[in-house]
């Protein structure tokens, strides 16, 4: 039997806007395939096996509690993360986790934290959040719907690809109609909502590219989608086309 | 200026009464484009105890009220629909005199903790209690640590007072030390020195943490509701301080009230708190330890606690044949989890009717009905169907399934139709909760009313 370990990465911090939805969706949408999986907690100060992940997730968190987070990051977790990312494996980050991923964070007032620098990007602050119900498209044509809420602006470098294009909001920064991240199998986005119920084909995509990378093999049944759908379209006939 | 702001305020209010509209926002937004500073001149003379906090406001002020009418006080209390600065200076010209004379020598004020930056500019109260920080709305406020930004901008607005702090909150107990030096501003706690037997303190997610002032992880020796409880700083040593009010024994949990044993500084009195809901014995501490304040007996404040009648948060009860209707109103994580609980205790069956809207009221981002804990509830044998409705009413669905609820057992109610809705609660033939949020009550509350009757209990 298949079987995919999901790895949650700092639940007990970046607990932000509802986003561990994803994973009891990513758990559930896997589960429903008769494909065995085990979620892991990654917390504060405990070690990351990133050789066990298939899926790792990264929510979205309080800026209060960022330093305590980043002191945290440096050093094996740090090196564990960068090694998942170039190793392929499937990782999902969103919001204040996106931004994590990036090189720097400035405030407005040009204060520069480090981050992690897996990502070509970068998060600049601004005084106005970019708050409300937005959507856009990958390149590949899914439309993602979702609620997005942040004040960095962030600036994507040529080694990563945008997730997708803005159709309604703001987007990585309200400015070039680019939304969050690719680079290899890693997904960043702004999105909450949490974005993988409502968007289910999204959700699936990140379960296939896992199956494919551990057994070579993304085959997987089709379940019922009719609230998910129902509830990505309400979002769009809403806000999107209104 | 006073007597024209006063003036029109009573006229627009006596407009929107004959014209059936009622409100309490648009009187007071008027009066105060008129005098800005109208609240300073109507509260003059006037004792005022302020209630804010995210969770426990419209309790704590109710249990509070219950005293001052036992006791005969010539006071009034805001509604909890106007407890922004439009709404508690409509409050205080209605009861005024038009020369803006108040006719009421103490008034019972729940105040929105934003709101609090500008109504503390001119009204000095001679009790603040605040009763804790939780997640809210968070697209309205931004994060936890803004919203108790605003409380302590607040207080340092404030000349003189008496601040009464949960002292169990991490967030909250943080002011004391930030007026700690103040010798204007006295400090009292109360808290809950035992936890809570039950399921709501086992979440998963916390609003705090990380120490406020030196961000260690706090070391808990128990839990009571969310992030409030025993905690401790490793490193700074910031920790919860033993309570002025503090309840020493939860002695029974029943289906309607509970009893505890409730120390009034050092004196201990078995107390029947009475309203259902655990997370309600904060809200009858807290309104103890300002009623001490305000210098009521202990022995009286016990009685009117117990005496309290008003039901579990803002639930209203309405009844269809012999089945019982209830409304609950749900606003935040940590509320919606302790309605969640109460419903997993009931042990007849029943249908659930989750209603969500996004309005601004509401909070514009739904996501916060992840952070809801359901399980308890969803396994509960008693709870046979569930319904969901309201503008979002496909994000509840999800949430439920997600949460493991069989898909098959959930209709979706669709363009917020509240007829439909009545059409199921008929059909169900046995007692139906209907748990929407704030909008979606006040779209469905006056045809629930119409249609099965009942008693309202708030407003």
């Amino acid at each position: 039997m298949r079987k995919l370990n999901i790895y949650h990465i700092y639940p007990d911090l970046l607990n932000l806007y509802g986003d561990r939805g994803n994973i009891l969706c990513l758990k559930q949408r896997i589960e429903r395939r008769g494909i065995e999986t085990e979620v892991f907690e990654v917390k504060m100060g405990e070690k990351f096996d990133s050789d066990n992940a298939d899926i790792i997730f990264i929510g979205g968190g309080q800026d209060f509690e960022q330093d305590v987070l980043l002191k945290d990051l440096k050093g094996d977790k740090e090196k564990a993360l960068i090694n998942a990312i170039e190793s392929e494996k499937v990782l999902l980050a969103i919001c204040g986790g996106y931004q994590m991923l990036g090189k720097y964070y400035k405030t407005h007032d040009g204060i520069q934290m480090d981050f992690v620098g897996a990502l070509d990007f970068y998060t600049i602050g601004e005084k106005e959040r970019m708050i409300g119900n937005y959507a856009f498209k990958t390149d590949e044509g899914t439309e993602i719907v979702g609620f997005e809420n942040h004040s960095g602006k962030t600036y994507l470098g040529n080694n990563v690809k945008p997730l997708g294009t803005v159709i309604k909001g703001f987007g990585n920064n309200g400015e070039d109609k680019t939304e969050g991240a690719i680079y290899k199998n890693s997904f960043c986005t702004y999105s909450h909502g949490p974005v993988l119920p409502k968007n289910s084909e999204f959700a699936d995509l990140l379960i296939k590219k896992a199956l494919k990378n551990k057994y070579d093999d993304d085959e997987i049944i089709s379940i019922n989608d009719e609230f998910e759908t129902k509830a990505h379209k309400s979002v769009i006939n809403m806000y999107i086309n209104s | 200026m006073t007597f024209i702001a006063c003036l029109i305020c009573k006229i627009t209010l006596f407009v929107l009464k004959i014209t059936g509209r009622g409100g309490t926002t648009l009187p007071g937004r008027i009066a105060l484009k008129v005098k800005p500073d109208i609240l300073k001149n109507v509260s003059k003379g006037v004792k005022v105890v302020l209630v804010t906090g995210t969770n426990g406001k419209t309790t704590t002020c109710r249990i509070l009220e219950q005293m001052f009418k036992d006791s005969g006080k010539n006071y009034f209390l805001n509604k909890s629909g106007a407890n922004l600065i439009t709404g508690i200076t409509t409050s205080f010209i209605m009861n005024s005199s038009v020369f803006g004379k108040c006719k009421k020598d103490m008034a019972i004020i729940e105040c929105d903790e934003n709101a609090f930056k500008k109504v503390s500019l001119y009204l000095n109260p001679e009790v603040v209690l605040v009763t804790n920080v939780f997640r809210d709305q968070l697209d309205r406020y931004g994060e936890v640590t803004h919203t108790l930004g605003s409380i302590r901008e607040s207080i340092s607005h404030l000349k003189s007072t008496t601040l009464c702090l949960c002292t169990d909150c991490s967030l909250t107990y943080s002011l004391s030390r930030d007026f700690a030096d103040n010798k204007n501003i006295k400090i009292l706690t109360y808290g809950v020195n035992i936890p809570f037997d039950n399921e709501v303190a086992e979440t998963n997610v916390s609003d705090a943490e990380y120490c406020i002032f030196c961000k260690t992880k706090y070391e808990y020796d128990y839990h009571t509701f969310g992030h409030l409880g025993g905690y401790k700083c490793p490193k700074c040593g910031y920790s919860r301080s033993i309570p002025d009010v503090g309840v020493d024994e939860i002695i029974s949990i029943k289906a309607d009230y509970s009893e505890v044993k409730l120390n009034i500084l050092g004196e201990r009195f078995d107390t029947k708190v009475n309203v259902p809901g655990t997370y309600n014995i904060y809200n009858a501490a807290g309104a103890a330890l300002a009623l001490k304040v305000l210098g009521f007996e202990s022995k009286d404040i016990v009685k009117s606690v117990s005496e309290f009648n008003c039901a579990f948060g803002r639930m209203e009860k309405f009844t269809y044949k012999n089945h019982n209707i209830n409304m609950i109103l749900v606003k935040n994580p940590a509320g919606f989890t302790q309605v969640t609980s109460h419903l997993s205790r009931i042990r007849n069956d029943f249908a659930a009717i989750f209603c969500l809207n996004d309005n601004a009221a509401d909070g514009r981002d739904v996501s916060w009905i992840w952070d809801v804990h359901f399980h308890n509830l969803l396994k509960s044998p008693y709870l046979k169907k569930v319904y969901t409705c309201g503008k979002r009413a496909y994000d509840m669905a999800l949430v439920l399934k997600y949460n493991g609820y069989d898909e098959n057992n959930i209709t979706v109610i669709e363009n917020e139709d509240y007829d439909k809705e009545i059409e199921y609660i008929i059909a169900e033939n046995k007692d139906v909760y209907i748990v929407p949020t704030y909008t979606s009550m006040m779209e469905q509350r006056h045809k629930i009313a119409a249609k099965f009757g009942g008693k309202e209990f708030w407003e």
